[in-house]
């Protein structure tokens, strides 16, 4: 939920003049569909594109309107369909927000090209009847239709005008490769806006300026399509873009800057109603709290009891946001409420309480990154980019992140879904106590002490016992679907990776201890392979280890954990009499030249028994583009390491 | 007397009437703990009272009124608090009432309309069609929640059964009234439940009651039917309907097929031209088989499936002149203009209306009603009609798979509906052949050739393998058919005659399993055969189902460096089942300094009886066994 901007900077739209549109060149005019385009066959960068966009451009700018003036986008996309599968890039959704008719889409007009047997281009319209209007909900309504005539080779062409757009961020990457790419923003003089490329690939910018006017102007040549990663922190964030957003007015020859700083925004913030003037009120009918706080001293203690206090009386009705737009008076009094309702009811008990709590803004990893660096503009303030509110506490020197609307998260850990990402420490701006914090803790990380006991008997069957112990992370992971479901528990965790062992039953422990690891005892059964005298098993059982996801040669996008991770394995197995081991898998240490994966393995057998201890640690939370080739081969090698066998054999 | 005797009722009545919540709030069944025992065991969810009451005036005027109450016992149970119905322009939905009791029975919340949320529904392009729901949110179990709403139908093509449980729900008590006016004429058929109703007349209408009292759960089963045939429910279907204002007769299947027929009256002529050219396309083919394979492969190439579902136009295609034009359609406009082509060259054919999916079952004959979601198109023969799947550009000519098959379609001729079995489903259609040499050095490097020759179910999945950019094929090749992770390979289609050949070569660090000192393991091929194991057989219920029959054979050729010999070789191994047949054979050849293993895997039918499902479950869990073994070679 955004906060509108307030209605000055909507009037001053009214007063600015407007000028002549410039054209520009490098776009094909519309219908002008050369023959040499239906005859490619391929995309010169990516061969197996089903379609290719030939070229998409869009141009944003200001228009008058009768007494009024309003934003326009103008866009225009060719696509070339290579292959059958491409067929489906001709199905146009075109959403538009249409409550109170805020937006129309005017001028929409789409052909098809193709080639008949003479060489010649013939042109399919889509026909106005068969551009449909779907209501999706009560605000968003879309034009739907699909291109005639399509099949692999044709071009298809539309374009449209958005009216009553607001301003919009260009992404130049989509799901199918693009050729070419141009955003143009073409404003009057008087409104200054800013333009962000967010690009890792090469681009064009050009500005050009009348007396009136100045248009901005980026382009992208050769974009790749996206592709589906393993670990990817926020697919958007890796998108090539260009970001905008409106910076000064100039009015009569004076500059007026938009542009804020942190420190106003934070002002705004505590002085706003439905933010800071909330952690002035008294949060009515907590006496059954204030009575548990009265024999508690210690403050972690006292900290834990309010969380608690708060995850048990408020619930969360799935809204996001950093307001308390109800105030939380109404939230707690309906016992439900939104992120920021919830988590500034929190902070305000916490204060309340004398623990030294501050709320910190933070968004997500859905949400995505934050630019600590742009604090926004007038009628737009930095704190848009953040989706939640959270509770900072400092208790001597230790600091805790509180979110009352992430149910299993103990007081001791950051929330998973903001770790590793900067958030806004809020106070009064003159104390300097507000500002960026990382919310990283080096000791929390994801840990599973797992613990192994096998018996091989005469007739090839393994029968056993591994207790998994997920510490921390590797709890909070495990714990909701652990109360939810065993069955799905069960299934997702051991048996779906480890096919053809028997799980017999599973047994939980510390379920409802927030401070204990979580403990899934699983006993199995496993009739074991055997090759002639032959018998062989892997140790890597229930590790969560089983498979690779790091197969890919390419990566476009960083991997992301986000924690750190200690995987300690130790596995005992016992042989039945008149066996003996073949040669056990080498002792072995592996570590990744930056030391910051490593592996070890020993293992060690008597008579009977078998005795292997593996520890694998992860000391980095994350790993860049750069840093894939490296890090893909040690995965690699750590699987093979992982999956080796052991073998025994029947004593002659 | 009279009258004073008479005065406590009234009262009641009027304390009933003027305080419904209070006295709701004193009936057991808002109070969790008052679930009976006997269907709370096993249960995620019970319903602990249902009251539906379906009324039909006339074809184009029927209501449906819901109470219902459940106690959501758990998390697992966390959908029943999701309230999620469908709408459409002949069915309205009003009157909704939605209320959260805690465990103790006292009201905790209370929605109305307006807090309910309606959003578009359909995959397809456009489609008609809202969903209205509302999640209702508890931190705590167990929570009841109680359902009131009202559904008004205008159009009674497709009605409401009385779907009386699903899967770990307990009933305690559930009542269905349907009061229908003589001139609709219902008819029901109970499924997964012995259950007659009670049938009285009231003036033009006939009342038919069903009641249920104390079912305990059912347990979920992976791999059975489709959802709606599952669990107890009786069917419904009006003998006269109304939809979009166009009325119909559903008494028999012929009665309903005359109906369609009369929708798709006119829409199947092609412009002069066009008929030419069909002729012309087919000018060279030699029978009628023919023909239709020419055509359905430009189809296939030129047209496209798009799915576009307004109005009565979600039961009318598109006409075939309308589809020339666009080169787009849905199942309906693709297989109507395919009919139309076929017209065209002199080939007669009909379209099938048909219920989609490989785990669906076939309509009762004995019961016309509206299950279809599809259609296809049937060419009449003298032997083995000829039968088409107009919307895939990626199947078989002739080739239904079990989307389709195995099952009753509606043929829609002169004489109306006729109700025909559609081909059974042969493992035949779904071919694997590979054959794979693998060459492998001293250090347990190697370099492995394979060459796939695929139909049916495998032939699109290599179709798809070859589309893919490398790094998705290289995903699928180890994540999707269990090859040990290529540090190279290359993936190639053969360009020759008759069944659809690829190729896959591959350099790999390891090719062995693993090693113990100087023996080094081999497994019998380089993916696995048989990959999982099937769902538990005990308890079984329902059928199982398989996604398709299929016959998969493969031959796995080790060349071994110098100096290797070979210490272990597994025994032949054949297993059988009723439904399956599996047979392995590993041998030494002598000439070629090669080991050879080869296997055959085969699925006869696709749906397996719950009875039979242990002894194929088992089957499968021995060739997994058995496939996990290894050849063991030592260097001499």
């Amino acid at each position: 939920m955004r906060k509108l901007p307030p209605l000055p900077f909507l009037l001053l739209f009214s007063i600015m003049t407007f000028a002549q549109k410039n054209k520009d060149s490098n776009i094909p005019a519309f219908g002008n569909v050369i023959k040499e385009e239906l005859d490619m066959k391929e995309c010169d960068f990516d061969k197996k594109a089903e379609a290719v966009v030939l070229f998409e451009k869009g141009e944003l700018s200001c228009v008058i309107a009768g007494n009024g003036v309003s934003l326009e986008l103008e866009r225009h996309v060719r696509i070339k369909i290579l292959k059958d599968e491409g067929r489906s890039a001709s199905d146009i959704h075109l959403p538009y927000y249409n409550w109170g008719g805020v937006q129309s889409i005017d001028d929409l007009v789409a052909q098809t090209y193709n080639l008949d047997p003479s060489g010649k281009v013939v042109i399919t319209k889509v026909d106005k009847k068969s551009i449909f209007e779907k209501k999706l909900n009560k605000r968003i309504t879309e034009k739907v239709f699909t291109f005639p005539e399509v099949k692999a080779g044709s071009i298809i062409e539309y374009k449209y005008v958005l009216a009553g757009a607001a301003l919009v961020d260009w992404y130049f990457q989509r799901n199918i490769p693009v050729k070419y790419s141009q955003f143009a923003i073409d404003f009057p003089s008087e409104i200054e806006i800013h333009a962000s490329p967010k690009c890792s690939r090469e681009y064009d910018k050009k500005i050009s300026e009348t007396s009136t006017r100045t248009t901005q102007f980026f382009a992208m040549k050769d974009v790749p399509a996206l592709r589906d990663e393993p670990y990817i922190l926020n697919e958007d964030d890796y998108m090539e873009r260009v970001e905008t957003k409106p910076v000064a007015f100039n009015i009569n020859g004076r500059r007026e800057s938009m542009v804020v700083y942190w420190p106003k925004v934070i002002k705004a913030l505590i002085e706003d109603e439905d933010f800071g003037i909330q952690l002035k009120k008294e949060v009515p009918r907590t006496a059954d709290l204030d009575a548990e706080l009265k024999i508690i001293t210690d403050p972690y203690l006292r900290m834990k009891t309010i969380y608690n206090y708060v995850k048990k009386n408020m619930e969360w009705n799935g809204y996001e946001g950093i307001w308390a737009f109800d105030g939380i008076k109404a939230a707690w009094k309906d016992k439900k409420g939104t992120a920021g309702e919830i988590n500034l009811i929190l902070v305000n008990l916490l204060k309340d309480a004398g623990l030294k709590t501050k709320p910190i803004l933070v968004s997500t990893h859905d949400n995505g990154l934050v630019n600590t660096t742009d604090a926004g503009v007038y009628g737009d303030y930095g704190y848009n980019q953040f989706n939640k509110v959270l509770a900072w506490v400092e208790i001597n020197d230790r600091v805790y992140v509180l979110d009352a609307t992430s149910k299993e998260t103990p007081p001791h850990l950051i929330p998973r879904d903001v770790i590793l990402t900067e958030g806004l420490v809020i106070d009064k701006v003159e104390t300097f106590d507000w500002g960026w914090k990382t919310l990283w803790d080096d000791q929390a990380g994801y840990k599973n002490l797992i613990l192994i006991n096998g018996e091989i008997d005469e007739n090839n069957k393994l029968t056993g016992e591994v207790s998994i112990n997920s510490y921390d992370y590797a709890r909070l992971d495990r714990i909701s679907e652990a109360r939810k479901d065993k069955k799905n528990f069960t299934e997702k965790y051991f048996s779906s990776p480890n096919p053809g062992i028997t799980v017999d039953s599973l047994v939980f422990e510390n379920l409802d201890s927030d401070s204990m690891p979580l403990v899934q005892r699983v006993y199995f059964n496993h009739d074991l392979s055997a090759s002639g005298e032959y018998k062989y098993f892997t140790t890597n059982l229930f590790t969560g280890l089983e498979k690779n996801p790091f197969v890919a040669d390419t990566r476009y996008t960083d991997v992301f954990f986000g924690v750190n991770q200690v995987y300690n394995i130790v596995s005992n197995f016992s042989i039945p009499d008149g066996y003996v081991f073949e040669e056990l898998p080498k002792n072995i240490k592996m570590i990744m030249p930056d030391t910051s994966i490593s592996i070890s393995r020993v293992s060690q057998a008597n008579e009977t028994r078998l005795a292997i201890r593996i520890l694998l640690e992860f000391r980095k939370p994350f790993y860049s583009i750069g840093e894939y080739p490296e890090f893909k081969e040690f995965y690699k090698k750590l699987q093979d390491i992982l999956n080796e066998q052991y073998v025994i054999r029947k004593k002659p | 007397m009279k009258k004073t005797s008479k005065a406590p009722v009234n009262l009641i009545i009027t304390v009933i009437i003027l305080f419904p919540v209070y006295v709701h709030a004193q009936l057991p069944i808002y109070i969790s703990d008052s679930v009976s025992s006997e269907v709370k065991k096993n249960a995620a969810v019970v319903k602990r009272f249902e009251n539906i009451e379906f009324v039909v005036n006339k074809p184009d005027d029927a209501t449906v009124e819901f109470h219902q109450v459940f106690t959501v016992l758990n998390e697992e149970g966390k959908s029943t608090l999701l309230f999620n119905e469908y709408t459409s322009k002949y069915i309205s939905l009003d009157d909704v009432e939605i209320k959260l009791y805690d465990a103790k029975g006292k009201q905790i919340s209370r929605y109305k309309k307006k807090d309910l949320h309606t959003q578009a529904v359909g995959e397809g392009l456009i489609e008609d069609g809202y969903v209205t729901f509302f999640e209702s949110t508890t931190s705590t179990y167990p929570v009841t929640v109680e359902y009131k709403y009202k559904l008004q139908y205008t159009g009674t093509l497709n009605i409401p059964d009385y779907r009386i449980s699903r899967h770990s729900e307990g009933v305690e008590q559930s009542q269905f009234t349907a009061r229908v006016a003589e001139s609709a004429g219902l008819r029901y058929r109970a499924k997964n439940i012995d259950l007659k109703p009670e049938i009285t007349q009231e003036g033009k209408y006939a009342v038919y009651k069903w009641k249920v009292k104390n079912l305990p759960p059912y347990e979920y089963e992976d791999g059975a039917v489709s959802y709606e045939e599952r669990y107890p429910s009786v069917k419904m279907a009006l003998n006269r309907f109304s939809i979009y204002g166009y009325e119909g007769d559903m008494s028999s299947w012929k009665n309903f097929g005359a109906w369609i027929s009369s929708l798709y009256k006119g829409l199947d002529e092609l412009p002069q031209e066009k008929k030419t050219f069909f002729n012309n396309l087919v000018s060279s083919a030699k029978n009628d088989r023919e023909k239709a394979r020419i055509i359905y492969e430009y189809l296939q190439k030129n047209f496209r499936y798009v799915s576009i579902q307004l109005g009565i136009g979600g039961y009318k295609p598109f006409s075939a002149a309308f589809t020339e034009q666009k080169k787009y359609g849905d199942c309906k406009g693709l297989s109507n203009y395919m009919k139309a082509a076929l017209n065209a060259v002199g080939v007669k054919s009909h379209l099938a209306i048909i219920n989609a999916g490989y785990n669906d079952e076939p309509v009762i004959p004995e019961f016309p009603s509206n299950s279809f979601n599809h259609v296809i198109l049937c060419i009449p023969q003298l032997k083995d009609s000829i039968w088409l799947e107009c919307t895939s550009s990626t199947s078989d000519f002739a080739e239904l798979g079990t989307f389709t098959e195995n099952r009753y379609a509606m043929l829609i001729t002169e004489n109306g509906g006729v109700l025909v079995p559609t081909p059974s489903s042969n493992p035949n259609s779904n071919k694997l052949i590979t054959k794979t040499i693998i060459e492998m050095a001293d250090d347990g490097s190697g370099e492995s050739r394979t060459e796939f020759r695929t139909s049916g179910y495998f032939r699109v999945l290599m179709d798809d393998v070859l589309k893919a950019k490398k790094d998705d094929q290289k995903e699928t090749l180890v994540f999707g058919l269990y090859y040990k992770q290529p540090d190279e390979f290359e993936f190639n289609k053969v360009e020759k005659a008759g069944i659809h050949t690829t190729t896959l070569a591959m350099v790999v660090e390891k090719i062995p399993e693993f090693t113990a000192g100087s023996k080094v393991f081999l497994s019998p091929r380089l993916y696995k055969l048989w990959p999982r194991k099937l769902p538990k057989a005990e308890n079984r219920r329902l059928d199982f189902y398989f996604r398709q029959p299929f016959i998969e054979t493969d031959t796995t050729i080790y060349k071994l460096p110098d100096g290797f010999v070979v210490d272990v070789m597994p025994a032949t191994k054949e297993l059988t089942s009723e439904y399956s047949h599996y047979i392995s054979k590993t041998w030494y050849d002598e000439n070629q300094k090669a080991l050879i293993n080869t296997v055959t895997l085969e699925l006869k039918k696709h749906k397996i009886p719950a009875a039979k499902y242990a002894e194929v479950k088992k089957f499968f869990d021995d060739v997994m066994m058995n496939e996990n073994q290894r050849i063991v070679i030592k260097k001499n």
